[in-house]
């Protein structure tokens, strides 16, 4: 059985020793990170930081190395988040910290995409996402970002406050299938309406399968502003994603 | 951030679809448990809200208080204990004001369309 010592990366033992309590945990984690290459822990290290610089830097590194990909991912990226998800539930960080993480295992997967692509692995669809015009509040559509690309479709995020021709130019270019709009205040949730007049103007309604969602909406509304899908979180967000493909097929 | 491809195309090896698809269940597991408990703590705990108490929204809110000199973020200043979600409705006219709304906005369109439609020439 491996011990704590034998992880060689000081952070990695840290956030161990002082972030997870459950014993089978704390076995299944030193056993992890014990095993794997020291270059693996440092990314692992730096994705718990949320430092996607650093996950950047050192995974193009790792690739150039000739560690493989799924080596990488898994005992890199997805041991790193694996520590993360056990200090969210723990209460140890919230929200922001988790999108940041987020956000760093984008970074490396930046690079391993064109691999699995090489490989014949391809993402399950293009999304475009995006908040509509005038609304800022994001954090619903990032964690419904971070769900979709966790289930292996490619997302292209436009952020906030988002043009009806900056939907479309998206979809356009990206000849994307799928576009998931969000609004948190009633005051822009009619802009998802427009978007989709929008789509219809531009004759476009038809190449895309449109999902809303957002604190405010409902099916109800969903329905009256003919979108095809309305998901009330990230969980439904990926299925009704997935339920568009399997319509598609 | 350097490019992505360059060292991706020095990469020879080549990935195993089903190991890669093991790993990506094993990611989806961890982030589905991550999307619920932050529906959850999201009940008690704005989620704009870092460890650190620093409100990270990009929009104003009221609950926001002045960082200190050199502090890029402001504070959030909420007591913590509440649902936030349940002041978003507080007016149950705005739900009716949005919904006539998208109807006045989609039967504008379908009038600018038919219009269009009637004026353009026939082919």
């Amino acid at each position: 059985m491996a011990d704590l010592q034998d992880i060689s990366n000081e952070k990695i033992r840290q956030e161990i020793e002082e972030f997870v309590e459950n014993p089978d945990e704390i076995e299944r984690n030193i056993e992890t990170f014990a095993r794997v290459r020291p270059l693996m822990q440092e990314i692992a290290a730096a994705l718990i930081e949320g430092d996607d610089g650093t996950v950047d830097a050192l995974t193009k590194q790792a690739l150039e190395d000739k560690i493989d990909a799924l080596e990488i991912m898994d005992d890199g990226l997805i041991a790193a988040m694996g520590v993360v998800g056990i200090k969210f539930r723990d209460n140890y960080i919230f929200v922001p910290e988790v999108l940041a993480c987020a956000r760093a295992m984008k970074a490396g997967m930046a690079y391993i995409e064109p691999i699995l692509s090489a490989s014949g692995v391809e993402p399950l669809a293009t999304v475009i996402m995006g908040m509509v015009k005038g609304d800022l509040h994001d954090i619903g559509k990032n964690l419904c970002i971070m769900m979709l690309r966790g289930s292996g479709f490619n997302v292209v995020d436009l952020g906030v406050d988002t043009s009806d021709d900056e939907f479309i130019d998206a979809v356009e270019e990206h000849s994307a299938p799928i576009l998931g709009m969000s609004a948190l205040l009633t005051t822009t949730m009619p802009n998802m309406g427009k978007t989709i007049e929008a789509f219809i103007d531009a004759d476009m309604r038809d190449d895309v399968k449109i999902m809303v969602g957002g604190a405010p909406v409902t099916q109800e509304f969903a329905d009256d502003m003919g979108a095809d899908a309305y998901g009330k979180d990230a969980l439904e967000c990926v299925a009704v994603a997935k339920g568009f493909l399997s319509v598609q097929a | 951030m350097s490019k992505p491809d360059d060292s991706s195309e020095k990469q020879t090896s080549s990935v195993d679809p089903k190991a890669y698809q093991e790993s990506l269940e094993r990611l989806s597991k961890i982030f589905t448990g991550m999307v619920q408990h932050a529906d959850e703590v999201s009940k008690v705990r704005c989620p704009y809200r870092d460890r650190m108490d620093f409100c990270t929204a990009k929009f104003k809110c009221r609950n926001q208080i002045s960082g200190g000199v050199g502090e890029a973020l402001e504070t959030c200043g909420h007591d913590g204990v509440f649902d936030f979600r349940s002041a978003w409705e507080s007016d149950p006219g705005n739900y009716q004001r949005a919904k006539d709304k998208i109807a006045k906005s989609g039967q504008h369109a379908r009038r600018e369309r038919a219009l269009q439609k009637r004026g353009s020439p026939k082919a």
